[in-house]
């Protein structure tokens, strides 16, 4: 088991990893390093389905930030856009299709594009999947987020889990 | 019969300590018998209550524990005697209350922007607490960030939303 790969099992294996799952906030879908696959809940709205799928690329973790989209795991490609979180004037920000990636300054690819701004919210040293994983679900659960056509099929994997 | 089967790994956050536990203890372990558990693991004498998440009294000393876990989880607080003085500032203005140190930073939230704090608009999740640069989740306990200190000044500040770039 390589470095990178070790450090990020080391984090899955974490307490503060368990009481998200715990808590029903995420769950561990399949690890086929470097891609890691996770259900994140999502909150009840009136149409909507209730957990997303998040592919995680984590090479080089955790000195390299992750990069991670929404994923639509019936067609094993990135949700597709009309599926995304949608608040009152679109998709939401961060689900934007701007590039395979997610659209916030914690990203790996997006980081660059809000340069010095947000220092708050880049990945830093101290940084774990957890923490990823707590940023994408706070966006899911913002007000902001209305509306997903997306099915709860989306997030399910169809090919055998690895963990 | 299996002590396995007979015990329970409980998850609890501990005042003064960022991340959670877990210890094994007996099913059912009272709450005294939990600290007890919990001051042979720390050597921290001083945790003498157990609280359960959000809530403001501590249960008391004969109540299993592990029964309550069971039923819906919840995690568990060990802290020292004592409330801690929570001071919210928001755009020059700051409230203070005394909290639990099982209180989560939502339910401080949902207190400050209520009538009987700052009385602002919107809902809990619109907005974040900081503590020092650091923007803390919902769910972590008041007395995981207060470094074992009863008096804490947090930020309030609207839900950070990177935008386009300019």
């Amino acid at each position: 088991m390589t470095p990178d790969q070790a450090a990020l099992r080391a984090d899955i294996d974490s307490l503060t990893f368990k009481l998200g799952a715990k808590r029903g906030k995420w769950g561990l879908e399949s690890l086929e390093f470097p891609v890691a696959y996770f259900a994140i809940a999502a909150p009840k709205r009136a149409q909507g389905p209730t957990r997303f799928l998040l592919r995680v690329d984590c090479r080089s973790y955790p000195a390299l930030a992750p990069t991670s989209q929404l994923w639509d795991g019936r067609t094993d490609t990135a949700l597709s856009v009309d599926q995304r979180p949608m608040g009152r004037t679109g998709v939401l920000v961060a689900f934007s299709p701007w590039n395979a990636c997610l659209y916030h300054p914690i990203d790996r690819i997006a980081r660059d594009h809000w340069p010095n701004q947000f220092e708050e919210l880049t990945w830093k040293p101290g940084s774990t999947i957890v923490t990823l994983l707590e940023t994408v679900h706070g966006l899911i659960h913002n007000p902001d987020y209305l509306v997903s056509t997306a099915p709860d099929a989306a997030a399910a994997l169809r090919r055998p889990l690895v963990a | 019969m299996d002590s396995q089967v007979d015990s329970h790994e409980l998850v609890l956050a501990i005042e003064g300590e960022r991340s959670p536990r877990q210890i094994q203890v007996p099913r059912g372990a009272t709450a005294k018998e939990v600290i007890e558990a919990v001051v042979l693991e720390t050597k921290r004498t001083e945790l003498t209550e157990i609280f359960l998440e959000d809530q403001e009294e501590c249960l008391v000393e004969e109540r299993r524990v592990v029964e309550i876990v069971l039923e819906e989880f919840r995690l568990i607080h060990v802290a020292s005697k004592g409330k801690i003085t929570v001071t919210v500032v928001y755009n020059g203005r700051q409230v203070h209350r005394d909290f639990a140190p099982s209180v989560t930073v939502e339910t401080i939230i949902a207190w400050a922007i209520s009538p009987a704090g700052l009385n602002l608009e919107g809902v809990p999740a619109e907005y974040q607490l900081k503590l020092g640069s650091e923007v803390l989740p919902p769910d972590v306990h008041l007395g995981q960030v207060a470094k074992g200190e009863k008096r804490i000044t947090f930020s309030l500040v609207f839900r950070i939303k990177p935008q386009g770039a300019s």
